[in-house]
């Protein structure tokens, strides 16, 4: 109970960090998906039924708190932490090296994916900027870079065990 | 087993599609306006808290990029002091100018509205200037459609949802934002809308109204709680739409809506 109130606790503030902190930070230029590579991250070093309610809670929390459609964003990351899960198991779950570049290459193509979905259920339409996809990737990567070593140093409290590769 | 496995995760990513996706085709907006509500009255005080660190680390690191450019910068200010002290007593005269095309354009003057201020606590996190949130709600008297000014009476967008503490603001350069609007200079109406965060545009101006680049754009106060006179912004170029039938224009923002940290709500006019 203690981890997954804990859990809860990180999408909360990962939720915060992306509505008001890095938007303030970066003076709305460009914004982090913190939510979404939390989402990817922990979907790499886990299960899909062990992470598929926490990414749909996730979805619904930043739904909530962006105020659109309640359900966008958790479609989205439902079906990224699906595909990130599955490429994991698939194909690199053999590869004992190179796990930091498959992380970052999920976050490149979950970002992508993202993108595309999200821009198609809001506006039924895919009218968008490459430029201002281009930079949310590189943006997404930084972020990734940097909880990918948080997560990596702090594995009890975001709720991973390696040995079981379960949800605490 | 693995295809035992396979079909047990399909039947979760089958049943968790099709609830979001009910979610969203039937988008239950008042059933989870309480839950939207509960969500804010929780986040207040953590997105008030992080958006004021977000911007003192960004104010921080304009100043330490900047801090080789003092010197330069020093001289400069030294200089513009003295031309801006020789324009001081020009500006006297522009001032009474002004206030007088003002009046003669009935814009708005600045004490015509009861005020709200109200501090910026979060915005769209996609980049695209759609919305922001601000730390007035329904206790401080914000309702939805009221004006969200800033200092000059510079329109920025009007509030859409209401929470207890807190409220959101659509931008005018919100795909979905609409309001009446019209030319200073000739007087030509038409409807500003937004370019999904890229900019504006006014559209369904009458093949015979002239609009030229340059003019200014303000509210004309037709329908709804916008009143008229609000500026909104400049014509930056002109079109017409692929069917003839009507002029638009590429209207540029009189402020950039990502730099924001304070604005006004107009609660009602005096």
């Amino acid at each position: 109970m203690a981890s997954k109130i804990r859990i809860l606790i990180i999408i909360f503030l990962a939720v915060i960090l992306e509505t008001s902190f890095f938007p303030a930070l970066f003076a709305g230029v460009i914004v982090p998906d913190v939510v979404l590579v939390l989402i990817i991250l922990w979907s790499s070093r886990k299960k899909f039924e062990d992470i598929w309610l926490w990414a749909f809670f996730a979805g619904f929390f930043l739904d909530l708190a962006i105020s659109q459609k309640i359900g966008i964003n958790a479609i989205s990351f439902v079906i990224i932490s699906f595909v990130a899960s599955f490429l994991r198991e698939r194909f690199f779950i053999a590869q004992r090296t190179g796990a930091f570049a498959i992380a970052l290459t999920l976050v490149v193509g979950g970002t992508i994916l993202n993108w595309f979905l999200i821009n198609f259920l809001t506006n039924f339409s895919m009218n968008f900027s490459w430029k201002l996809l281009v930079m949310k990737i590189a943006s997404n990567l930084a972020v990734a870079i940097f909880m990918y070593f948080l997560i990596a140093r702090y594995k009890r409290v975001f709720g991973i065990s390696e040995s079981k590769l379960i949800m605490k | 087993m693995p295809k035992k496995l396979l079909t047990s995760k399909l039947i979760k990513l089958i049943l968790a599609i099709a609830i979001c996706l009910a979610l969203i085709l039937f988008n239950p907006k008042n059933f989870f306006a309480p839950v939207r509500g509960f969500f804010f009255a929780l986040a207040y005080p953590f997105q008030k808290t992080f958006y004021f660190s977000g911007q003192a680390m960004h104010n921080f690191s304009s100043v330490l990029f900047s801090i080789g450019d003092y010197k330069k910068e020093n001289e400069k200010l030294i200089r513009e002091n003295n031309e801006l002290l020789a324009k001081l007593a020009n500006l006297e005269d522009q001032k009474k100018e002004n206030d007088e095309l003002r009046r003669q354009l009935e814009l708005s003057p600045r004490d015509k509205y009861e005020l709200e201020s109200s501090l910026i606590i979060g915005q769209d996190q996609r980049g695209s200037g759609s919305w922001i949130m601000i730390d007035r709600g329904r206790s401080d008297g914000i309702a939805e459609g009221m004006p969200v000014i800033v200092y000059d009476g510079i329109l920025v967008g009007k509030i859409s949802e209401v929470y207890e503490k807190s409220s959101k603001a659509l931008l005018l350069s919100d795909s979905s934002s609409s309001i009446n609007a019209s030319d200073v200079q000739t007087s030509a109406k038409g409807i500003l809308t937004g370019e999904y965060g890229l900019g504006l545009m006014l559209g369904m101006v009458e093949q015979t109204d002239i609009i030229k680049v340059g003019d200014d754009i303000i509210t004309s106060g037709l329908g709804g709680l916008m009143p008229r006179g609000l500026l909104i912004g400049k014509i930056e170029q002109i079109s017409n739409t692929p069917d003839k039938l009507f002029q638009q224009a590429v209207v540029r923002p009189k402020i950039k809506y990502s730099d924001l940290n304070v604005v006004f709500v107009i609660k009602q006019m005096k």
